[in-house]
């Protein structure tokens, strides 16, 4: 049934606007009724009418597992070709994904969309999943995240920190931030920043019990540092010392101090 | 809080295998135009997480079903990392049709209904097969899924459940809510083993985070009512939530319980601080945006994964409270719920087996 043949042999088709970020199988392209599904920019390939498969396996089997930023898009692509959009089963398209198909896929899929590049293309690099991309859900538009998107790339955040930022900047942006207060000044790191304008009370006692720590005076050789670690904060206490000797050296004028405390 | 039940639900589907119980019988005489009858579970909306929209939603829809699973479970705080308080559950039903921002429930309900078991009586033959626990001080909430009495004026389950507690006096039972409904149980002989409890916040806590509940006074009110009527009572000052002007507002929470009651009509107030599940921040900021105190909190991440506010700022908070209970009466007892041994250091200085008071509350069964 399925007729192999050049596709300049064949005039009337129409090409499905869609491409994966990512490389996908484009040697031979696949018709499904009238449509071709993997666009290549070769004009002499063959060209395989398979209009009698199933079409959401056919979608598996082109690009095989997607990014949530590529499904995303084909979801978009999909709304142009009411043919295609019929035929998807997107429940099963998901779960050869490994994923859940429901409202609240659909819904953070449609929040995705109205991100710009910019955020789309880091968030293709970083591989981000639907749970990572929820707090946009949150968001009724995008004016002020988009204008900030830059950043993402700029800062080179990793997928932890990125995810990290996202959450704050919907927080922040909801608690109407403009977007001159959410950009970090020039050499700061944007996490560390939001992260201040989040939680201003905690960072100020932070900062306070820093300052006013109540061993007193340390003694030259003994190094104190703060910092958070989830719900507490935290003071690590170091002493250096060249040898065993000094060491203990340095543990007995450490133990004096504390007995003339 | 009133019973405007009409305008509560949109929807009551029953389940045509319990048609001929008394609760959905109730729910027919009540809901006549609203009733759906079907055959088996309603065909499902969605699959997964709901939507900010389907879970305000399910709040709406009732739906009446027998249960076949277990009714009676340990307290989700028997959780390795908290001191547990030795309670028991018996869930008579899933979803609530308050609207409180912080709500766990949120977190993992993924029906579109308030789901009503009207199997009450599978359930009391599930607690009667512990009878070989009869002596034993076992506690049973019936408000860890479901609220205990906010649909109690429908169903009646109050009224089955007290009867069969005069059965197992060593035993206790506690109705949890954040309703005012208590009439429809204040005229039952009790074994003197029901402790009618409340869930209560200061009253802007109230208005701003826990919608469609009973008010502070209703609370207090109805806590009277019990006890005039020879129930224990109890409070839960839970989840206390910070926002600027939060001594003021949990002094007069305190005040006013000292006000109304002594320490010997509440055998043990507990006390807990907002926390709930990372993914749960999500659908809470949906439903109910930056305003909320809530979702404005600072919070980290705790030993147990839960966000919560700063250690440091849960034991002021705690402190505060406790210390304040004490200036009125230092007999007051009280308890920190879901907390860490280290947190019951730090705010009493030993762990609670060590509390007097609440020792046989902490002890294992």
């Amino acid at each position: 049934m399925p007729i192999a043949m050049l596709i300049s042999e064949k005039s009337e088709f129409i090409c499905f606007e869609y491409k994966a970020r990512k490389p996908y199988f484009n040697r031979i392209l696949i018709e499904w009724k009238g449509i071709v599904l993997n666009p290549s920019t070769t004009d002499s390939a063959v060209l395989i009418d398979l209009s009698h498969d199933n079409l959401t396996e056919l979608f598996f089997d082109i690009y095989g597992s997607l990014c949530f930023l590529e499904i995303a898009e084909l979801f978009e692509a999909l709304q142009g070709r009411s043919t295609l959009k019929e035929s998807m089963n997107w429940d099963l398209y998901f779960n050869k994904q490994n994923l859940v198909w429901n409202t609240r896929s659909e819904q953070i899929i449609k929040q995705i969309l109205k991100t710009n590049e910019a955020f789309k293309s880091w968030a293709y690099d970083r591989k981000l999943s639907s749970a990572d991309l929820m707090p946009l859900n949150a968001l009724t538009e995008f004016r002020v995240f988009n204008s900030l998107s830059y950043l993402f790339t700029d800062q080179r955040l990793t997928r932890s920190d990125g995810k990290r930022v996202i959450d704050l900047l919907v927080d922040l942006i909801l608690m109407d931030r403009s977007v001159e207060a959410l950009i970090p000044e020039e050499g700061q790191n944007w996490l560390e920043h939001l992260v201040k304008l989040r939680f201003p009370m905690t960072l100020e006692k932070d900062n306070s019990s820093l300052k006013s720590n109540e061993l007193g005076e340390l003694p030259k050789f003994m190094n104190l540092t703060q910092f958070r670690q989830g719900d507490r904060l935290m003071s690590k206490l170091q002493i250096t010392f060249t040898d065993t000797q000094d060491l203990r050296q340095k543990l007995n004028r450490l133990e004096l101090t504390s007995r003339n405390q | 809080m009133k019973k405007a039940w009409g305008e509560k639900f949109n929807k009551i589907l029953i389940d045509n295998e319990v048609k001929d119980s008394a609760v959905a019988l109730r729910f027919k005489n009540i809901f006549p135009d609203k009733v759906e009858w079907i055959d088996g579970p309603p065909p499902s909306l969605t699959k997964g997480e709901l939507t900010a929209e389907q879970f305000s939603r399910s709040k709406k829809q009732i739906y009446l079903t027998r249960f076949k699973g277990k009714f009676f479970k340990k307290c989700p705080g028997f959780h390795k990392g908290l001191a547990c308080c030795n309670y028991y559950v018996l869930n008579l039903g899933f979803q609530c049709d308050m609207d409180c921002s912080y709500c766990y429930l949120q977190s993992f309900i993924n029906s579109n209904y308030l789901t009503v078991y009207t199997n009450i009586d599978d359930a009391l033959n599930e607690l009667q097969s512990f009878s070989d626990w009869k002596d034993r001080p076992l506690r049973v909430g019936t408000g860890e899924v479901i609220d205990s009495l906010s649909l109690d004026p429908i169903t009646l389950y109050s009224r089955t459940l007290i009867e069969f507690f005069k059965d197992y006096p060593q035993w206790k039972l506690e109705f949890k809510t954040k309703s005012n409904f208590v009439d429809q149980f204040i005229d039952t002989e009790h074994a003197g083993n029901v402790i009618a409890s409340w869930s209560i916040n200061p009253p802007k806590v109230i208005e701003s985070e826990e919608h469609g509940t009973a008010s502070f006074e209703e609370r207090i009110q109805a806590a009277l009512k019990c006890l005039q009527k020879g129930f224990q009572i109890s409070f839960h000052i839970d989840p206390m939530v910070w926002h600027p002007d939060w001594q003021e507002s949990y002094a007069y929470l305190v005040d006013s319980i000292c006000e109304h009651f002594k320490p010997s009509e509440i055998p043990y107030l507990s006390v807990g601080a907002l926390r709930f599940q990372p993914q749960q921040k999500n659908i809470m900021r949906e439903r109910f945006g930056m305003e909320s105190m809530v979702n404005r909190a600072e919070t980290f991440t705790g030993a147990d994964g839960k966000l919560r506010y700063d250690l440091k700022l849960r034991t002021e908070m705690f402190n505060f409270i406790i210390s304040r209970f004490k200036f009125h009466d230092p007999s007051w007892k009280i308890f920190m719920c879901m907390e860490t041994p280290e947190t019951w250091v730090d705010t009493f200085g030993h762990s609670p087996h060590h509390e007097k008071p609440l020792k046989s509350l902490f002890t294992p069964l």
